[in-house]
C-alpha cells in the first residue's frame, strides 16, 4: 500500500503539491516512485523560468522508463532540488520530504481548487 | 527444406497435440481473399552447389579493387585489414547473437562495445560515445537532430565542403523535420571564416564542419571553434576518413562539442558501401541526448565488473514518440571489427599507418604537380586525398585511365562546386605502392 | 571469469601489426603536416597478437548466439543463419568493390540488388522497392518520409498531421512518426488483442496521414479485419503502413500488398536469415505501391537491355538516405537465402514457424496464462502473473531459463501485457528442442511455487549475474579514458 499524505494536494498524474502562502512545493507520490522503479536521473532546470499549469517541469528517468512531470500550477520556477543531482534515489526513499522536486511562486491561487485533496487521491488510486 | 530440422512424422505428432489436421489449418484466420492459392513465382530452390555457381557467375561481373591501381576514396577507404579481424569477428557467438538485452548472456558483445566506445572517445577527444550508428551521413543527420532538439532551434549552418552525399542526406532529414540548412561558403579549399562569422546568429543550433573536407583538406578546427563559441554555438565535426584521427589533432581538443562520421576505415571492408559504421561522440553535457545504444560499466550481484546497456530511458522502446531518436540498433558486428582493428594497430600502429597515408599521398601530390596539364588548385594541408583539375572532361579521362587498368572516382563534384573545372579527387592509402603511383603519373602524362 | 579490457593489459612496446617499409621517399612529417595539426598521442592500448586473439576468443565464449542454443525472442525471428551465405558474402568480388567505381565494373553487385528487389516484390505483393534503409527503424523513417512527401505533393501536407499507431506497437513506430513531426495518436486494442475497429473508425479522418500496423501484431495475433481496416484508411485517403517484423508468419500464405498495405518495410535480419551480429548490421528494404514509387529514396537500381545502373531520375524522391551504398553485404545473404527457398520454401518456413509456436503454446497452457484464443501465429505470449504471489516476475522466469542453457524470450513487450514472455521459436528449431524447452518451462513453474529463491537469484552459472543497471545509469562509466 503506497503512502498518501494528508495536508497535501494531488494531481491525476501523481504529483503532490504543498502550498505555503503563494509558494508551491511539488514532488511525485509514493505510488509514482514505486511505479517508476529506481530513479537514476532528474533533469534540473535553473530557476527564473515562467511555468504554466500542465507544462512539463522535468523528466524523471528510471532504468526502465522515463516520465514527464507536469506542473500542477502556473507561476515562476524558484528552484529545483539540487540534492537530486547527486542523489536521484531520494525521490524513491523520501518522495514527500527530501525528494521534493521543485518550488514554484504561484501567480494564480485559484488553481489549487482544481487539485484533489488526500481523500480524493486515495479514492483515485484505489488499486 | 534445408534448415527445418523437423520430420514429417514429427510434425504429425505436433499437429495432433495442437488439435489440427494440417499446418494449413493454422492459417484459417487469414481471409480467403488474401490467402495465396499458388506458390510464389521465385524459381526452383537451389542447392549449395548451384548457389555457388550462380554467385561465381555474378562475381565475375565485378572488378574488385584489390587488383591494383585503385585511387578512390571520399566515402569509403581502402585500408589493410589485419587477418585476425575476420577470424575473431567470425566467431559465431558474436555474429549469431542478438542485441545484448540479457547481459548475463552477452558480456562478449558488451565488453567489446565498451572498448569501441573507449577507442572512439580517446580518438576524438570527446567524453562519451555511443555504440555506433548506420553510417557517416546518417550519423551527421542524427547529430543535426540532436543539436536542434537540445537548443530548441531549427536552423543549422553547414560547411559547403561537406561531401555532397552527406549534405544530401542532411537535406533529406532536414526537410521532414522543419529544419533549415544554410551553407557556409568556402574559399581556397577550406571554410571561409568570414562567411561563417557573418552567418552566425542566435537562432542557429550548430555549425556542421567536415575535416578532412570533401577536397581532402584539413580544416582549421581550432579557429572555427573560436568563432562559433563566441556566439555560444556548438561545433559538430564530421569525419568520413576516420583514419585521419591517427595523426591529426582530435577535434575535441580543438573545441568541437560533437564529433561524428564514418569509421569504415577501421577494419571494415568497403563492400560496395554497406554496411557502414557510423559513430557519434560528444562532450559530457550531451550524454543523455545521444541517440542509439550506450554500454556502461557496472558491477553484478557478486561484485564482479560487468557491462550493460545503459541510459535506455532515452531509447525508442521506452520513450516512444519522445525518444531522442528512433534508432533501434547499432552496427554491432562492424563496431566489433573496428575494435579488433584498433586493438591490433594500437597506439603506435595507427600512427604509423596514418603516416604512411600522408607520405604516399604527398608523394603523389608532388609528382602530379609536375604535370603541366594538371592543375592542383589547393595547396593547404591534407591527409590522404586531394583535388586535381583536368584539361578535359573528367569522364573522358576516367575512361582513358580505365582502359589502362586504373580506377578513379565517378563523382561529379562540379555539380556542387561549379567553379571547378573537370575535377577529380584522388585518394591514396598505405596500400598504394610507389609503383602504382608512378604508373598513374606516367599514364596521365600519356593520355592527357 | 571476468575478461580484462585490453587497456588493462596494455604494456608499452608490445606490438600486433606489421607494415612494409615506406617505398616512397620519406619526407619529415612536419614538412608535410604542420606540427600544430598533429596530435601528440592517441590513447589506444599496446598489446600483442596472441593476447588480442585470447581476449576476443574469451569474450566470444561469454556470448550466447543462435548457434549456441534456443533463442526464442518474440518479434526477433532468431532463425538459423546459413553458413553458405557467409561464404558467398566473403568473396573478394563482393567485399572489395567501391560505391564510386564505374558501374560497368560492378554489374554483378547491381544485379544482386536488382534481383533481390524483384524477389521481394513477388514475396510481398508490392510494386517497387528501395534496398537502401539500413535497419528496421531506418526503414520506418523512410516510410514516414515517403508518406509526408506524397501528401505534400498532392497538396494535402498541411491537413495530414496524424499517424495512428496501435497501443501494442513497437516503440520505433511512434518514434519514427515523431521524427518527421507527425502527431502520434494511439488506437486501442480490443480484448481479443486486435485493433479495435470502432476506435479506429472514430479516429480516422482526413487529418490522418497513415496507420502503422504490424500483422500478425506484436501479440502474435493476425489482424483478421485487415481488409476492413484497409478500407477504412483508404476511404479517407490515408496510407496503410506495414511493419514487416512478423513476416515470418505469412511467407507464402499471404502478402501485405494483397491486404491493402501501401508501404511495407522488411527486416532482412529477421525473416530473411541474415545474422543479427550482436545488434547489427541489419537491412530494411521498403516496398511501395506504384503510386508512391516517385517518392522512393535515390538511387534506385534499374535495368535496361540487361545493363544495370543506379538511377537518380526521381524528381519527387525524398532524397538520399545513406552515405553511399545500401547494406550490400546483408542484401547478398538475403538473395542467396531466397534462392535456396525456391517456390515451395516460403510456405514451409511459415508453416513450421506457426506449428512450432502453437506446439509450445498448447503444451504450456496448464502452466502459464495465455489469451483466450485457440491459436497463435508464429509467436505466443505467456502471461505468468499467477506467479506474482510467490514474488516471481516474468524477469525471474527469464533469468532461471538461463540456468537451463536457454536464452530467455522477450520480456515486457508488448507493453499492453504487464508481465509478458513473448516466445518465437522460428522454423529452424527441432521438436527435440521444443520438447526440452517445454519441459524446462514446466519445471520452472514448479520451482516458482516451491522454491522461488532459485528464480530470484538466477542465473547461477553465468560469467556475471544480474548486473546492477541502476548503478550503471547513476554512476555513468561509458568509456575508459587514457590520461
Amino acid at each position: 500500500m503506497s503512502e498518501i499524505r494528508d495536508g497535501l494536494n494531488y494531481t491525476k498524474t501523481d504529483e503532490w503539491v504543498k502550498v505555503a502562502g503563494n509558494i508551491a512545493t511539488v514532488g511525485i507520490t509514493d505510488y509514482a516512485q514505486a511505479h517508476l522503479g529506481d530513479i537514476v536521473f532528474v533533469e534540473l532546470k535553473e530557476g527564473g523560468v515562467e511555468i504554466k499549469k500542465g507544462d512539463v517541469l522535468t523528466t524523471i528517468e528510471s532504468v526502465k522508463s522515463a516520465s514527464d512531470i507536469y506542473s500542477p500550477v502556473s507561476g515562476k520556477l524558484i528552484e529545483m532540488n539540487k540534492a537530486l543531482e547527486a542523489n536521484p534515489g531520494l525521490i524513491n526513499k523520501e518522495p514527500y520530504d527530501g525528494g521534493w522536486i521543485a518550488k514554484i511562486e504561484m501567480n494564480n491561487l485559484e488553481e489549487i481548487k482544481d487539485l484533489m485533496d488526500s481523500e480524493k487521491y486515495r479514492e483515485y488510486r484505489k488499486e | 527444406m534445408k534448415y527445418i530440422p523437423v520430420t514429417k512424422e514429427q510434425n504429425e505428432e505436433m499437429l495432433k497435440k495442437i488439435g489440427v489436421n494440417s499446418g494449413d489449418e493454422l492459417f484459417s484466420v487469414i481471409p480467403d481473399e488474401v490467402l495465396l492459392k499458388e506458390n510464389l513465382n521465385i524459381g526452383e530452390a537451389l542447392s549449395e552447389i548451384e548457389l555457388k555457381n550462380k554467385f561465381k557467375d555474378l562475381a565475375e561481373r565485378n572488378v574488385p579493387f584489390n587488383k591494383k591501381n585503385f585511387f578512390i576514396g571520399e566515402v569509403a577507404y581502402n585500408h589493410y585489414i589485419p587477418s585476425i579481424v575476420s577470424h575473431l569477428a567470425r566467431q559465431s557467438q558474436f555474429y549469431t547473437s542478438y542485441t545484448p538485452y540479457q547481459p548475463e548472456l552477452s558480456q562478449g558483445t558488451l565488453t567489446a562495445i565498451y572498448e569501441f566506445q573507449s577507442y572512439i572517445v580517446n580518438l576524438t577527444g570527446m567524453d562519451v560515445s555511443n555504440a555506433s550508428l548506420y553510417d557517416g551521413a546518417t550519423a551527421a543527420s542524427e547529430a543535426m537532430l540532436m543539436l536542434c532538439n537540445h537548443t530548441n532551434k531549427d536552423k543549422v549552418l553547414v560547411s559547403s565542403l561537406l561531401h555532397p552525399n552527406v549534405l544530401d542526406v542532411l537535406k533529406t532529414y532536414a526537410s521532414v523535420s522543419d529544419i533549415e540548412i544554410i551553407e557556409v561558403a568556402n574559399s581556397d579549399g577550406s571554410i571561409s571564416c568570414s562567411d561563417l562569422e557573418e552567418k552566425l546568429s542566435n537562432d542557429i543550433a550548430c555549425f556542421m564542419n567536415q575535416s578532412p573536407n570533401v577536397f581532402g583538406i584539413i580544416e582549421d578546427v581550432s579557429a572555427i571553434s573560436k568563432i562559433v563559441s563566441k556566439k555560444n554555438i556548438s561545433l559538430v565535426n564530421v569525419i568520413l576518413e576516420a583514419l585521419s584521427l591517427g595523426i591529426i589533432n582530435p577535434p575535441g581538443g580543438e573545441g568541437a562539442s560533437v564529433v561524428c562520421g564514418e569509421a569504415q576505415s577501421f577494419g571494415n571492408e568497403i563492400s560496395f558501401g554497406g554496411p557502414g559504421l557510423g559513430f557519434i561522440a560528444a562532450k559530457k553535457e550531451f550524454i543523455r541526448k545521444l541517440p542509439g545504444r550506450i554500454v556502461g560499466k557496472t558491477i553484478d550481484l557478486d561484485g564482479k565488473t560487468s557491462y550493460v546497456l545503459t541510459l535506455r530511458a532515452r531509447e525508442q522502446d521506452i520513450r516512444r514518440e519522445k525518444a531522442t531518436s528512433n534508432i533501434c540498433t547499432n552496427n554491432s558486428l562492424c563496431a566489433l571489427k573496428a575494435t579488433i582493428y584498433l586493438s591490433t594497430l594500437g597506439e603506435e600502429g595507427l600512427r604509423e599507418v596514418a603516416e604512411q597515408n600522408v607520405q604516399k599521398s604527398h608523394y603523389a601530390f608532388s609528382e602530379l604537380s609536375k604535370i603541366g596539364k594538371i592543375n592542383i588548385p589547393y595547396k593547404k594541408p591534407f591527409f590522404n586525398e586531394f583535388l586535381i583539375e583536368l584539361p578535359e572532361d573528367t569522364d573522358i579521362v576516367r575512361e582513358k585511365l580505365y582502359n589502362r587498368g586504373i580506377y578513379v572516382s565517378t563523382s561529379h563534384l562540379e555539380k556542387y562546386h561549379p567553379t571547378l573545372k573537370n575535377p577529380l579527387i584522388l585518394s591514396f592509402t598505405e596500400l598504394s605502392s610507389k609503383e602504382e603511383i608512378d604508373y598513374l603519373v606516367k599514364t596521365l602524362k600519356e593520355v592527357l | 571469469m571476468s575478461v580484462k579490457l585490453l587497456y588493462e593489459i596494455s604494456v608499452k612496446g608490445k606490438k600486433a601489426y606489421s607494415l612494409p617499409p615506406l617505398d616512397v621517399p620519406s619526407i619529415p612529417i612536419s614538412q608535410l603536416l604542420p606540427d600544430e595539426l598533429q596530435r601528440k598521442k592517441i590513447g589506444l592500448p599496446q598489446v600483442s597478437e596472441p593476447e588480442i586473439v585470447r581476449h576476443f576468443t574469451n569474450l566470444a565464449t561469454q556470448n550466447y548466439g543462435v548457434d549456441t542454443g534456443f533463442y526464442p525472442l518474440g518479434s526477433c525471428t532468431m532463425k538459423y543463419n546459413p553458413k553458405i551465405n557467409e561464404d558467398l558474402a566473403a568473396m573478394e568480388e563482393f567485399l572489395n568493390i567501391h560505391p564510386l567505381q564505374d558501374e560497368e565494373t560492378v554489374q554483378g553487385a547491381l544485379e544482386i540488388i536488382y534481383n533481390s528487389a524483384e524477389l521481394l516484390k513477388e514475396i510481398t505483393g508490392m510494386d517497387n522497392f528501395t534496398l537502401f534503409p539500413a535497419a528496421g527503424a531506418h526503414g520506418e523513417l523512410t516510410g514516414m518520409m515517403i508518406t509526408k512527401k506524397y501528401f505534400e505533393s498532392i497538396g494535402e501536407g498541411e491537413k495530414r498531421k496524424k499517424i495512428l499507431i496501435p497501443d501494442s506497437a513497437h516503440g520505433t513506430n511512434p518514434a519514427s512518426a515523431a521524427t518527421v513531426k507527425y502527431e502520434v495518436c494511439t488506437i486501442k486494442s480490443g480484448i481479443n488483442g486486435e485493433v479495435d475497429l470502432e476506435d479506429l473508425r472514430k479516429n480516422t479522418d482526413e487529418s490522418v496521414a497513415a496507420l502503422m500496423l504490424t500483422n500478425p501484431n506484436t501479440l502474435g495475433i493476425f489482424e483478421h479485419n485487415i481488409i476492413e481496416i484497409a478500407k477504412i484508411m483508404h476511404s479517407k485517403g490515408s496510407i496503410l503502413y506495414y511493419d514487416g517484423a512478423n513476416l515470418n508468419a505469412l511467407l507464402g500464405y499471404a502478402r501485405p500488398g494483397d491486404m491493402g498495405f501501401d508501404i511495407v518495410h522488411l527486416n532482412l535480419h529477421k525473416t530473411f536469415s541474415t545474422p543479427h551480429g550482436g545488434g547489427g548490421p541489419g537491412s530494411a528494404p521498403v516496398g511501395v505501391k506504384e503510386y508512391l514509387a516517385p517518392y522512393l529514396p535515390v538511387p534506385i537500381v534499374e535495368k535496361k537491355n540487361s545493363k544495370f545502373s543506379f538511377s537518380y531520375n526521381y524528381p519527387l524522391s525524398i532524397g538520399r538516405i545513406r552515405l553511399s551504398g545500401p547494406n550490400f553485404n546483408v542484401i547478398l545473404k538475403t538473395y542467396a537465402y531466397i534462392l535456396t527457398l525456391g517456390a515451395k520454401g516460403p510456405r514451409e518456413v511459415s508453416s513450421q514457424a506457426v506449428i512450432n509456436a502453437n506446439y509450445i503454446r498448447e503444451n504450456l497452457k496448464d502452466y502459464y496464462s495465455q489469451d483466450m484464443r485457440s491459436r497463435c501465429m508464429h509467436e505466443c505470449v505467456l502471461n505468468p502473473s499467477e506467479y506474482l504471489k510467490y514474488g516471481v516476475k516474468a524477469k525471474d522466469i527469464s533469468k532461471r531459463l538461463i540456468d537451463y542453457g536457454m536464452h530467455p524470450p522477450t520480456n515486457y513487450f508488448p507493453l499492453i501485457v504487464p508481465e509478458a514472455l513473448m516466445i518465437e521459436p522460428t522454423e529452424t528449431e527441432s521438436k527435440e528442442t521444443l520438447d526440452e524447452f517445454i519441459e524446462v518451462m514446466i519445471k520452472i513453474a514448479e520451482e516458482a511455487k516451491e522454491n522461488p529463491t532459485l528464480l530470484l537469484e538466477a542465473p547461477h552459472n553465468t560469467p556475471v549475474r544480474r548486473p546492477d543497471e541502476v548503478k550503471a545509469a547513476r554512476d555513468l562509466d561509458v568509456a575508459y579514458l587514457v590520461k
